[in-house]
């Protein structure tokens, strides 16, 4: 499970599917560090990290990766440079178990890498370290983390949409597990929020005819209400717009998943 | 200096030309503050709840030195309003209050049919009852005012209103009084009621919805989120 913020209201918890996830193999562990700090600085939820290729393998049984970036030469605990294991030969012979979109072998020397034709056959791309290329790839990844979370909160916000065209009636029926999931997850953190604010009686939300405090607004949400739709609804579309899912209703709002 | 007849000449029509120049703005700025696309201005803003209270306010601000029929808080009655529409003038109707998409409406004891609304409200006019307008258009700041407006039979009316439920964070009322408002007046000084007027109301919403997103980090302003959101559907609502 993995969390992301939401706008300073509270956090999200998506399921392991839903997370982009990146495995990074090496024996240097200076470089592991860094690149590991730098992905989740740009916004990559999660990253794991291996220092063999046996340790990698085991990250590969246990979970799904979106991408994989092995270093060429493994060479740490060997007496014999030449005796090394290769992460560039070990992504070829993968290929089948590592399905992902960005496969990668990270090196200092390019030259190195055995069969730079097959690499490009099976869409394995060679990044040289220390390079504006290699900060590219890895921007180019956090790109990709980050449209895979508004893909997740797009199937929230689709869910109540419909949710919310068939009427609060129709709110318990014929959902989709990752969209019920995330829209009772909104709901909890809209609760969440809303109790929050309910020091002062006088802060009300008036909607439609009615005037609700805080404390009955997360009811109205809690029980799915028409106006706990409506509200709920409003909730995920502000989300929505702000990570880029939706268009803002007023064009070109700046926004961000945090 | 001799005064020849070329200068005669010239300095006539360098007058006429100056004179065409500096009238033309004049006379529109004239014509445009008293409203001519309009024979007349009816607001009505009933006051018999907080939201009500609050639109009651913003309309007389709103129309503060325009020349029109108001009818804000008790004087928002049935059969005076019905009343104010008659004859044959091109009218702008300005509609702030509770209302749905078959009924505007007014305080319990002003209207028509409290029953129907729970004793909440009481029905001040249905859209048929606008048909006999003529040269109608209307600002309806209400829930589903855009579908009332589309029910009122007889063809096609100037309108800006919105398509649903609308949602008020009234601790922070200004963030919703300033651009209806802003719409108001250009409504009223430009004679023009349509897609410009709905690009103005939502730049101003914008400019509200920056503001109050700048402050929702800060503790100050603990409800800027809720403000941000009912902005935001203002904006999705909006209907013109």
């Amino acid at each position: 499970m993995m969390d992301i913020a939401l706008s300073g209201v509270g956090s999200l918890r998506l399921a392991p599917d839903n997370v982009f996830r990146i495995l990074l193999l090496d024996d240097q562990d200076d470089w592991l560090a860094t690149t590991r700090d730098y992905l989740l600085s740009l916004g990559v939820l999660h990253v794991d990290i291996a220092r063999s290729i046996e340790e990698a393998v085991g990250f590969l049984r246990r979970a799904t990766y979106d991408g994989v970036l092995a270093d060429v030469l493994l060479t740490a605990g060997m007496s014999d440079p030449f005796e090394s294991m290769r992460g560039d030969s070990w992504l070829l012979q993968q290929e089948w178990t590592v399905g992902t979109t960005f496969k990668a072998a990270v090196t200092g020397f390019p030259e190195l890498i055995a069969e730079p034709g097959q690499m490009a056959i099976h869409d394995i791309d060679v990044v040289k370290k220390g390079t504006p290329g290699e900060i590219l790839y890895l921007t180019k990844l956090s790109e990709a983390a980050k449209s895979k979370t508004r893909r997740v909160l797009a199937t929230a916000a689709t869910q109540l949409f419909s949710l919310s065209d068939a009427g609060a009636s129709e709110v318990s029926g014929g959902q989709s597990s990752t969209g019920a999931e995330l829209m009772s997850q909104m709901a909890t953190v809209f609760i969440a929020w809303a109790r929050s604010r309910s020091d002062r009686s006088d802060q009300t939300v008036w909607v439609g005819a009615r005037a609700y405090s805080p404390e009955e607004l997360a009811e109205e949400v809690g029980r799915r209400s028409v106006v706990g739709v409506q509200v709920l609804g409003m909730f995920v579309r502000h989300m929505s717009y702000e990570a880029g899912v939706l268009e803002s209703p007023f064009g070109d709002e700046d926004g961000q998943v945090k | 200096m001799r005064l020849t007849f070329t200068r005669v000449l010239a300095s006539t029509f360098a007058g006429i030309v100056g004179w065409r120049l500096f009238r033309r703005p004049v006379e529109r700025r004239l014509a445009s503050a008293s409203g001519r696309r309009w024979s007349r201005v009816v607001a009505v803003a009933p006051a018999y709840d907080q939201l009500t209270s609050c639109f009651s306010r913003w309309l007389l601000k709103a129309l503060t030195g325009i020349d029109c029929i108001l009818f804000v808080g008790d004087s928002a009655e049935r059969s005076r309003f019905l009343a104010s529409l008659g004859g044959d003038k091109s009218t702008l109707v300005v509609l702030f209050g509770h209302g749905t998409d078959d009924a505007f409406f007014t305080s319990p004891e002003l209207g028509l049919e409290s029953d129907e609304y729970h004793g909440e409200h009481s029905c001040l006019c249905r859209p048929i009852e606008l048909e006999v307008v003529p040269g109608l258009a209307l600002v309806g700041y209400f829930c589903s005012s855009a579908s009332f407006v589309k029910s009122i039979p007889g063809g096609r009316k100037s309108h800006l209103g919105y398509s649903g439920l609308m949602p008020f964070e009234l601790s922070q009322e200004e963030a919703f009084s300033r651009p209806i408002q802003v719409a108001l007046s250009h409504v009223l000084s430009t004679g023009q009621l349509g897609v410009e007027t709905k690009q103005v109301l939502l730049r101003a919403y914008r400019a509200e919805h920056r503001r109050w997103s700048l402050r929702k980090k800060d503790p100050r302003f603990p409800r800027a989120l809720a403000v941000c959101m009912c902005l935001e559907e203002h904006a999705r609502l909006l209907v013109a």
